[in-house]
């Protein structure tokens, strides 16, 4: 008995019948996208006209902090959420007390963080209720174990003293961070050697040296960079 | 090659020296110390096994090392092997048997270890010759707690051997 499968034919007026109908397919399906699009752009018309706050840029990711290398060779700590988690290479790690760092290695399920106080960490921040950014770069610790950072390209006319220190907190600008984190306060600002800005050291929350728990926040639409073949 | 179970107990006590050195570095952030205390791991491999098994041992803990430090990767899993190479060529002029020899031993490599760690920190950027003083009071540190651990790590391998009725000779050394 043959098989029905192999006997199986199909006559030339079906055929035409079927392709046909792939095209309906096609054209109907071509103009659901179209609709999809105007849609899209209504919406965001109407969201700019409403000024409805944006959407999460991020997720949250908790994670615990199993290793910390502390002190004058090492800024870092490692957590137990790595590659599989989602977490990428400059991803923003903060905690309670602000800005943690920022993760410098990932592995399949533990990244390395560089801290907020690391010399390798350096981040455009602002004052809080000041729009002009300056440079933040970590600074290790100081001879009582605080963690310190600096600050540099402050603006002139910005004083502040021990007593009310300027509060410093995060731009926005480079992506990884969202604005208004906090990143320390500033207790004194000196005229740096250029002369035209202001320079200053910040104090760092010190409970940054005994941190058990993070957020690492994973972008929604991560974009890959492109990578450099010369 | 007949398989040395002391193998297993140098990589054995060789991870339990690392793992105590990250949980008291863990525990001391408030005094933002770091301590460094892994010379005595590359030691008694060198004065005790065939140089086949001593290779295999400090390639290992080397490995194992450079995944849990935050140094240059591969930097241990050359250096360890390097300086134990260096003890096991002269190792017929150190008296294994006693902790004199292996602390002094200990001290030397764990200070070439720090040397190489902070030289390759200051090469990246990461750290600058400012920092020298600090470097110096952690590594006089590090060497102060060193004094008290490396005995106890040498007589615990050489526990572990009785224990697992292993050689407590050194190979190939003839001491009497």
């Amino acid at each position: 008995m043959a098989d029905d499968g192999v006997s199986k034919r199909h006559s030339k007026k079906e055929l035409v019948n079927i392709i046909a109908e792939t095209k309906r397919q096609n054209a109907y399906y071509r103009q659901i996208k179209e609709l999809n699009e105007n849609y899209k752009d209504e919406i965001q018309r109407l969201e700019s006209i409403l000024g409805l706050p944006s959407r999460d840029l991020f997720r949250y990711e908790i994670a615990q902090v199993i290793q910390r290398n502390l002190g004058s060779w090492w800024q870092t700590i490692r957590i137990n959420k790595g590659r599989k988690h989602g977490l990428g290479l400059g991803d923003a790690v903060i905690f309670v007390g602000g800005v943690v760092g920022r993760v410098s290695k990932t592995n399949y399920y533990t990244s390395e963080v560089d801290l907020l106080s690391s010399n390798n960490f350096r981040i455009s921040a602002a004052f809080f209720d000041d729009r002009r950014p300056l440079v933040y770069q970590g600074a290790g610790t100081d001879f009582q174990a605080k963690p310190i950072g600096t600050i540099k390209n402050a603006p002139q006319d910005l004083r502040t003293d021990s007593t009310e220190p300027l509060k410093l907190l995060t731009t926005g600008l480079g992506g990884a961070f969202p604005p208004g984190i906090k990143i320390g306060f500033v207790p004194w600002l000196e005229a740096d050697n250029t002369g035209l800005f202001q320079a200053g050291q910040v104090s760092l929350d010190k409970r940054l040296l005994g941190i058990k728990e993070v957020a690492v926040l994973v972008p929604y639409n991560r974009t890959k960079e492109l990578q450099d073949d010369f | 090659m007949i398989f040395d179970r002391r193998i297993l107990i140098f990589l054995a006590t060789n991870f339990l020296l690392l793992h105590l050195m990250l949980l008291v570095n863990s525990g001391i952030t408030f005094a933002a110390i770091n301590l460094f205390i892994l010379g005595p791991a590359c030691i008694l491999p060198a004065l005790y096994l065939r140089a086949d098994h001593f290779f295999m041992t400090a390639i290992i803990t080397g490995l194992w090392i450079d995944a849990a430090l935050p140094s240059l990767f591969g930097m241990m899993t050359v250096l360890i092997p390097a300086i134990g190479t260096l003890i096991l060529l002269i190792r017929r002029r150190f008296r294994a048997e006693k902790n004199f020899h292996p602390c002094l031993l200990a001290h030397l490599a764990n200070f070439s270890l720090a040397l190489a760690i902070i030289y390759t920190l200051i090469i990246e950027g990461a750290s600058s010759y400012n920092l020298v003083v600090v470097y110096s009071i952690e590594l006089a540190l590090s060497h102060l707690i060193l004094l008290f651990v490396a005995p106890w790590f040498f007589n615990l391998q050489r526990l572990l051997f009785s224990i697992s009725d292993s050689k407590t000779e050194p190979e190939s050394l003839p001491f009497i």
